[in-house]
C-alpha cells in the first residue's frame, strides 16, 4: 500500500465532504473532520484494501469443480457424473477444472486466481444451516451471534463514522457481517436506495426521533438505511462499467459492488451470495450452469475492476458451506459432504493451486478430508490482506496459508 | 389489559390482524369464546372453488403468479384467519420452493394439504407431506432408490421437520433415507410406492432395529420426546415469543402426547396460556411481511372490497393490481410466498428488519398513501367525512387512523408525526394530511411490531 497516495485520497475525500455543506447529516461531518485531521497530522493512513466475500450456498460439489481427472477412483465413484478427461480443462497433469468453469483459466494464467484445496474443519457438520453458520461465525464449537467479518469491522475506528463500512448485497443480512458494535446495511438495489433521500428521509428521521428500547432494532435499521442512502446518493457517480456483465442476479450484484467501489464509499467488506448448489439429483446440467454463472460473473467483475484501476485494492474470496459426497447417489446427484476448495482473486496473491487435492483413497465416512482449516484462510486474509489482528477476530491462533504475496503493514 | 385489548392481541397473533370489524365481532364471544371460534373454523362456510380459474384467465396452465395471487386473495379475504395462519406456519415448517417444483398446481395441492390438516394430527401431516408431490420433487425423494439412497429428504425430515439438529447421528440419516426408498411419483398421478425400488432390509434407526419403511420412521419420530419439544417450541414461538420458559414447553409437550399429536390442542393451549397474554408477548413480535402487508390491507377494508370484486365474472383490473402489489411488496420485504429462501424456511423476528427490507416497508406505505396510484381509493376512504367528522383537528385525525390500523404509537412518535404534519402540510387539505399520516404511521418503528 502506498500511504502517500492514500493520504492524498483522503484529503480529496475530505474536501468533497466539506463542499457538501452544512446540511450534511451528522456522520458526513464527522467523517470529513476526522479524515482532514488525520491528514493534517500526517498520521499513517489506514489500510484501504477491500474484501469481497462470495458465498456459494447449498454446498458446491468441489470434486466436480477442481477435478483429479486422472484418478481411477474418481471415475469409479462417479460413474455418471465424472467429467470425461477429454472435457476437463487441465491445470496440470493431475488436476483440472470443470469445463463450465473455464472462464477462470485466463485469471489463473495471469497469476490472479487461487484455488485453495481441501478446506474444511474438524468434525464436519453436514447440515446446510449449521455448517453455513460455522463458516460465517468462524466458530465450529458453539453458536455465535457475531460473524468473522463483523468482528473485523468492529476493530476499525472508521466503522463508527462510515455507514457504508460494510455492505451486504441483497435483502438478507448474513451473520458473517454482524459485529458486537457494527451492523451493516443490506442493499438490494442501488437505484431503490437512492429514493430514500431528501425530504422523505428528513420526515422519517423526525418520526424515529424517539427513545424506546423495544423498537430500537427497527429504528437502527431504518436510520442506517437513511444514512447509507444519503451517502450513496452523494457519492454514486455516473460510473458506467467498461465490461458487459451477464444478466444473472449474481453478476448484477457484483456489478453493484463494482459501482460502489468506483464511488469510493470507503467500504471495506462486501458480501454477496448465490445459491442452488444443493445438487442431490440430476446434477450434471445444473452444476454446469451454476459454475458457468460463477465464473462468468467473477470474470466480468474482475475485468471491470481492472478497467477502473481498482483491482489491486480488491481481494475476492469465495466459499461454500461444504463439498459433496465423493460417491454419487442413485439419482445422478451427490449428498452433503465435507472438504472442498475455496477460491480467491487478487493481484497480490499466490495464484494457481494451493495445498494438495484431498485424497480419494483416504475418505472419512465417504467424504473428502480437509487439510486446511478454513480459519487459516481467514487468518491470512485478515492479517496479510486487511492488516488486522486475526487472533482477536477469530478467537484463536491459526497458521496463515500463504495466499497473500504482499502483506499489509500492520498499523 | 381490557378485554378488547386481549381480543386485539389474539387477532394479531392467531388471526390476520385486528381490524376494527373483527375485534368487534370476536369481542362479543369473550376471550375464550373467541379462541374457540378461531379454532373451530370448519363451521364458517368458505368457498374459493372458482378463484384459481378466474385468476388464471386465458392462461392454459397454472403458473406461479396465479398460485401466489390465489393464496394472497385468500389471506386478504378469509373469515377463517387462524386456518390461513396455520397454512403459513406449515409452509414455513415444510418449506418447499416453487423454484424446483415444475408445476405450480403442485404448490397449490401442497398448500391445500396444509390447509386441510392444519390443526389435525402431526402424524397425519408428516405422512401426507412425505407423500406430497411438491415435497417429493423438492427434496428429491422421488429419485430415492434402493442401493444408492438419496439422503436429502431423510436429513431434513430429522433436522428441520421433527427432532431438530443434534439429536440424531449421520447413520440415522442414512438409515432413514433407506426407509424412504421407493416413495416416489407416478408421472402426472401423484404419490406411488414402488416395492422394487424399496430397500426392505433391516435398519437401525434411533436405537431401534427393524425392516422399517417410511411410515415406521414417522411413527418413531412422532413419538420421540425431542420431536414433541421441537414442534411445540416452534408453535409457541410462532404465536407468542422466543426463548419460552421450559415449564411452558413441558406443559405443551404433555398435551401433544395426551391428545395423540394433535396440533389443534397444542395451539389452543398456547392461546389460552398466561404466557400468551403476558407483557412478554403483547406487541413484542416483529411483523413478518405477510402481517405487515396483509394485516394493513385487511384493516383498511381492502379484503372486504376484494370479496365484492369476486362477484363479477372476471376479476376487475384494480383487484388484480392490489394482489400483485401485495405479492411484490412481500417479495421485496424478503417473503415471497411459495419461494422460501431454503428448506429451513424464513428467519423470523428481528431478522425481518434490515436496511433493505425497511426501505421496502417505507415504499409500501408510500404507494398505499399515494392518491395518484393504488392509494386513491384508500386515501379517499380515509378522508371521507363519514370516516371522521369534518371539523376534527390533526390529533383526532391521527387517533382515528391509528384506531383503524390497530397502530399503537408512543406519545413521542405521535408528537413527532403531528409536528411533521404541522410543518410540512399545515395548510394542506385533509386528504393530503391523511396521506402523509398514513405513510408516517406505517413507516413508524412501533408499526413494525404486533
Amino acid at each position: 500500500m502506498n500511504p502517500k497516495l492514500s493520504r492524498r485520497d483522503l484529503l480529496r475525500q475530505g474536501a468533497t465532504f466539506i463542499a457538501i455543506g452544512v446540511a450534511a447529516p451528522g456522520w458526513l461531518a464527522r467523517l470529513a473532520t476526522a479524515d482532514t485531521q488525520r491528514a493534517h497530522k500526517g498520521q499513517r493512513a489506514p489500510n484501504d484494501r477491500i474484501l469481497v466475500v462470495v458465498q456459494l450456498s447449498g454446498g458446491n460439489d468441489g470434486l466436480n469443480t477442481v477435478i483429479p481427472y486422472t484418478e481411477a477412483l474418481y471415475k469409479q465413484l462417479r460413474p455418471t457424473l465424472a467429467i470425461p478427461e477429454s472435457e476437463v480443462v487441465p491445470l496440470n497433469e493431475r488436476i483440472g477444472l470443470h469445463p463450465a468453469f473455464v472462464k477462470v483459466k485466463p485469471l489463473i494464467e495471469a497469476g490472479q486466481f487461487a484455488i485453495i484445496q481441501g478446506v474444511g474443519y474438524p468434525n464436519p457438520n453436514r447440515s446446510h444451516f449449521r455448517s453455513m453458520e460455522i463458516w460465517q461465525t468462524a466458530n465450529p464449537d458453539k453458536v455465535e451471534g457475531t460473524g468473522w467479518l463483523g468482528r473485523y469491522l468492529d476493530t476499525l475506528p472508521e466503522s463508527e463514522r462510515n455507514p457504508l463500512i460494510g455492505i451486504a448485497l441483497g435483502r438478507e443480512n448474513p451473520v458473517a457481517m454482524n459485529g458486537q458494535k457494527v451492523s451493516v446495511p443490506c442493499v438490494a438495489s442501488l437505484e431503490d436506495f437512492k429514493l430514500l433521500a431528501g425530504e422523505e428521509a428528513e420526515a422519517l428521521r423526525a418520526v424515529y426521533a424517539i427513545q424506546e428500547q423495544k423498537t430500537a432494532p427497527v429504528r437502527t435499521a431504518t436510520l442506517k438505511a437513511l444514512d447509507a442512502a444519503e451517502m450513496i446518493r452523494a457519492k454514486l457517480g455516473q460510473y458506467r462499467s467498461a465490461v458487459e456483465y451477464p444478466r444473472t442476479p449474481f453478476a448484477q450484484a457484483l456489478q453493484q459492488i463494482a459501482q460502489l467501489i468506483a464511488a469510493n464509499t470507503g467500504t471495506r467488506v462486501f458480501y454477496c451470495s448465490t445459491g442452488g448448489f444443493d445438487t442431490h439429483a440430476q446434477q450434471a446440467r445444473t452444476h454446469a450452469t451454476l459454475l458457468q454463472n460463477v465464473a462468468e460473473g467473477l470474470s466480468a467483475f474482475w475485468a471491470d475492476l481492472q478497467a477502473m484501476g481498482k483491482a489491486d485494492k480488491v481481494l475476492v474470496l469465495a466459499f461454500s458451506e461444504f463439498g459433496r459426497r465423493v460417491a454419487e447417489n442413485g439419482s445422478a446427484g451427490t449428498d452433503h459432504g465435507a472438504a472442498a476448495p475455496m477460491f480467491a482473486i487478487g493481484k497480490k496473491i499466490q495464484a494457481g493451486l494451493l495445498g494438495e487435492h484431498p485424497s480419494l483413497q483416504n475418505l472419512q465416512d465417504g467424504d473428502l478430508r480437509y487439510h486446511i482449516d478454513f480459519r487459516s484462510v481467514y487468518a491470512a486474509v485478515l492479517e496479510d490482506w486487511l492488516g488486522a489482528d486475526s487472533q482477536a477476530v477469530l478467537g484463536g491462533k491459526f497458521n496463515r496459508v500463504s495466499l497473500i504475496l504482499s502483506p499489509a503493514t500492520l498499523p | 389489559m381490557t378485554e378488547r385489548e386481549r381480543i386485539a392481541h389474539l387477532l394479531r397473533r392467531a388471526g390476520l390482524g385486528a381490524s376494527k370489524g373483527e375485534v368487534d365481532y370476536y369481542l362479543r364471544l369473550g376471550y375464550r369464546g373467541a379462541v374457540e371460534a378461531l379454532l373451530d373454523y370448519e363451521k364458517i362456510p368458505e368457498d374459493y372453488t372458482d378463484l384459481l380459474r378466474r385468476l388464471q384467465g386465458d392462461s392454459p396452465q397454472v403458473r406461479p403468479p396465479h398460485a401466489k395471487m390465489w393464496w394472497i386473495f385468500r389471506l386478504l379475504t378469509t373469515r377463517r384467519p387462524l386456518q390461513e395462519r396455520m397454512v403459513l406456519f406449515w409452509h414455513n415448517h415444510f418449506a418447499t420452493s416453487a423454484s424446483k417444483v415444475p408445476r405450480a398446481e403442485l404448490m397449490i395441492l401442497q398448500n391445500e394439504t396444509f390447509r386441510r390438516l392444519a390443526l389435525g394430527s402431526f402424524r397425519d401431516m408428516l405422512l401426507a407431506v412425505s407423500r406430497d408431490p411438491a415435497m417429493l420433487l423438492w427434496l428429491d425423494n422421488h429419485l430415492n432408490r434402493k442401493g444408492k439412497p438419496n439422503e436429502n429428504y431423510a436429513r431434513e425430515l430429522l433436522e428441520l421437520f421433527t427432532m431438530g439438529i443434534g439429536n440424531y447421528t449421520e447413520q440415522d440419516v442414512k438409515e432413514a433415507a433407506r426407509a424412504f426408498t421407493g416413495w416416489t411419483l407416478r408421472p402426472r398421478a401423484g404419490f406411488q410406492f414402488v416395492p422394487a425400488q424399496h430397500d426392505d432390509g433391516e435398519k437401525v434407526f434411533l436405537g431401534q432395529r427393524g425392516n422399517f419403511d417410511g411410515t415406521d420412521i414417522i411413527d418413531i419420530l412422532v413419538k420421540h420426546p425431542k420431536t414433541a419439544e421441537y414442534i411445540c417450541t416452534k408453535l409457541f414461538r410462532f404465536f407468542a415469543y422466543d426463548n419460552p420458559e421450559p415449564a411452558v414447553i413441558r406443559a405443551l409437550t404433555r398435551t401433544y402426547f395426551d391428545s395423540g399429536y394433535h396440533i389443534g390442542a397444542v395451539v389452543k393451549q398456547i392461546l389460552l396460556s398466561e404466557a400468551f397474554l403476558s407483557s412478554r408477548a403483547v406487541r413484542s413480535m416483529v411483523k413478518c411481511p405477510m402481517d405487515f402487508v396483509v394485516g394493513t390491507l385487511r384493516c383498511l377494508g381492502v379484503g372486504q372490497w376484494l370479496l365484492t370484486a369476486l362477484q363479477a365474472e372476471t376479476l376487475p383490473q384494480p383487484a388484480l393490481a392490489i394482489l400483485r402489489f401485495a405479492d411484490q411488496s412481500m417479495q421485496r420485504m424478503e417473503m415471497s410466498l411459495f419461494y422460501p429462501p431454503s428448506v429451513k424456511g424464513w428467519d423470523w423476528g428481528t431478522a425481518w428488519i434490515n436496511s433493505a427490507t425497511m426501505t421496502e416497508r417505507i415504499r409500501f406505505a408510500d404507494t398505499l398513501a399515494d392518491p395518484r396510484t393504488l392509494g386513491r381509493g384508500i386515501v379517499a376512504l380515509l378522508s371521507n367525512p363519514s370516516f371522521v367528522p369534518a371539523d376534527v383537528d390533526n390529533e383526532q385525525l391521527l387517533n382515528r387512523l391509528c384506531e383503524v390500523l390497530d397502530a399503537s404509537l408512543s406519545t413521542q412518535t405521535q408528537q413527532n408525526v403531528l409536528k411533521i404534519v404541522r410543518t410540512t402540510a399545515g395548510s394542506a387539505d385533509r386528504s393530503t394530511k391523511m396521506s402523509l399520516m398514513l405513510r408516517l404511521v406505517c413507516a413508524s418503528a412501533e408499526y413494525q411490531f404486533m
